[in-house]
């Protein structure tokens, strides 16, 4: 085990005492830093009381949205902090005043909770949902997006990056160009991409990109973040309901809104959590995302490859570039069960369903699967173990 | 007001702890030397420079130093990393000018102590808009990225200390002119 491995797996205490964990892409292991971070502002809040100890600390506050900032290429400023990653989705949807006729371009692959949001718009607002046609290896076709964009208006092009069934990347990067090039607004589901694939905002050329803290990039759970950029800034985008802390109330009838992307927040939320999210952030910074995901992919590659030799399993990843997100139908079973056997193993991985990925899972004829998702502080050992756990159920 | 912001006031009840209004001003000092540090940039004519790096955050700060008589005409940093980091060290840039070696030592003391909890050394007036940076010492995790650019500061006197210990054969730290 090389130093820096041996080094992120001591900073992961579960890991290092022998906790397979192989669901970073449910929520990741904590490292040491992060889980300090938490636990001492909830200290001082004890100690200080809640308003107070945010007081105190306001420049480890404003230092949490610059470090979330640096880690996609953005400013502080472009930085809102929310729940979670379909909490900032649904803000970034609502900075649109989608009327009948409108559409949005979307993908076959976007994430459950994106799809029923554009389904409800579709049902209250009359808005058109456009699918992009699939690229003959899996995963949205740029090509497809250019030809809708050129044949017809579209309000909003919404792509998730990695959806969480399956470890297809999306080409966002190629759809953003065509946005850019259309002039059409643009907003990336990240939630699934940051912390094991390098963001930088400017070359995807997005006007909102929506994340979360648990997953790849290892912070707590219950806090995400929503990066909006300047031009949509400047455009005045800005959420249907507005909070407080996104806007002032400055005459009887008309409020100003805030410069920044403050603007989607709301006044109260976990600052603990937000200070999480900065530490995981510099910890994803200083251990580089670049390599986390080199490492990550590796694993992932070999898992596949294993699998891929056991009689009874279907690796069901499609597309023409793979993540760290490794799913399998195992023979008949039930994903769940297999996953609840795992886990009386110690080893930790999650179940995908038809259900939350219908489009996706009727294209593969699988109505289950288990999902095995490593990151860098994970081993070979790791995946072998589980590996041969799973091949005693097949 | 930039004059307040760059003394970094006191709060009039006397505490360490910021008021609300305070709080918002310490915020933006730390962003605005963040954004725009002050003294960025090379020295052609360094008398010394170090160069350090946390490796828990990848936090980096690369100082150098220009002295004349035992005193610092010139410093210079460079580097990437949090804008704690980076505020610190813009703000100790600012503060050593004109400084001697021992005044330089006691004030990076000073703020080592401020850093660990020291309320006393939180309100002093010689750590000028350091004071921005009293609430850190709160997070343990984080006293370090406040501490880089202090730290590089203090190996840089020691090894001016060394060289001219090793030219002039004195033990002091003092009188380096070059």
């Amino acid at each position: 085990m090389d130093a820096q491995l041996t080094r992120w797996r001591a900073e992961t205490p579960a890991a290092a005492a022998g906790l397979v964990h192989l669901n970073n892409a449910g929520a990741a292991l904590m490292p040491a830093p992060v889980l300090e971070a938490i636990e001492d502002h909830l200290r001082l809040e004890s100690r200080a009381g809640g308003y107070e100890a945010a007081e105190q600390v306001a420049p480890l506050i404003a230092d949490a949205y610059e470090d979330v900032g640096r880690l996609i290429g953005a400013g502080g400023r472009n930085v809102a902090v929310v729940e979670n990653a379909t909490a900032a989705f649904a803000l970034a949807l609502s900075a649109f005043d989608f009327a009948p006729g409108d559409a949005i371009l979307t993908t076959r692959n976007d994430y459950i909770s994106n799809q029923l949001m554009y389904l409800s718009l579709a049902r209250r607002q009359g808005v058109d949902v456009v699918r992009a046609e699939e690229a003959l290896e899996g995963g949205v076709d740029a090509q497809s997006v250019r030809e809708i964009l050129r044949r017809r208006p579209v309000k909003l092009v919404a792509v998730t990056w990695v959806p969480t069934n399956s470890g297809l990347v999306q080409p966002v990067t190629e759809v953003g160009d065509e946005c850019e090039a259309a002039g059409v607004a643009y907003l990336v589901d990240a939630c699934q991409a940051v912390g094991q694939i390098p963001i930088d905002v400017s070359r995807l050329r997005c006007d909102f990109l929506s994340a979360t803290a648990r997953k790849f990039l290892r912070g707590p759970r219950g806090i995400g973040f929503l990066y909006v950029s300047d031009r949509a800034l400047a455009d005045g985008r800005a959420p249907l309901y507005v909070d407080m802390r996104g806007a002032g109330w400055v005459a009887a009838d008309d409020y100003r809104l805030a410069g920044d992307a403050t603007r989607f927040e709301n006044w109260e939320f976990a600052y603990a959590l937000l200070l999480g999210l900065g530490e995981a952030a510099r910890y994803a910074l200083a251990v580089g995302v670049e390599e986390a995901g080199r490492r990550a992919l590796e694993l992932a590659a070999y898992t596949r490859e294993r699998l891929g030799a056991l009689d009874g399993m279907r690796v069901l990843d499609r597309g023409a570039r793979l993540c760290a997100i490794v799913t399998a139908q195992v023979g008949a079973l039930d994903a769940r069960e297999v996953v609840a056997e795992l886990r009386g193993w110690g080893i930790n991985t999650s179940a995908t369903t038809r259900d939350v990925a219908l489009l996706d899972m009727d294209a593969k004829g699988a109505s289950s699967a288990v999902r095995i998702s490593p990151h860098y502080y994970n081993t070979r050992q790791e995946i072998d173990i589980a590996v041969g756990a799973l091949r005693g159920l097949v | 007001m930039t004059a307040e912001r760059d003394g970094a006031p006191d709060r009039p009840d006397g505490s360490d702890r910021p008021a609300p209004v305070l709080a918002e001003l310490y915020q933006e000092l730390i962003l605005e030397h963040y954004k725009r540090p002050r003294n960025k940039g090379e020295l052609e004519d360094a008398d010394v420079e170090m160069h350090l790096m946390n490796t828990s955050c990848g936090d980096e700060v690369r100082l150098q130093l220009r002295l004349e008589g035992g005193v610092i005409r010139d410093a210079r940093h460079m580097g990437n990393g949090c804008s704690i980091s980076q505020a610190s060290v813009s703000m100790m840039s600012d503060l050593l000018k004109g400084k001697t070696i021992p005044e330089s030592i006691e004030l990076a003391q000073r703020f080592t102590d401020m850093m660990h909890g020291d309320p006393v050394a939180a309100r002093e007036k010689r750590m000028g808009a350091l004071r921005a940076l009293a609430g850190v010492s709160q997070y343990p995790v984080r006293v370090k990225c406040a501490l880089l650019g202090w730290d590089a500061l203090l190996q840089a006197l020691k090894k001016i200390g060394g060289e001219e210990e090793e030219e002039h054969g004195t033990g002091g730290s003092e009188g380096r002119d070059r």
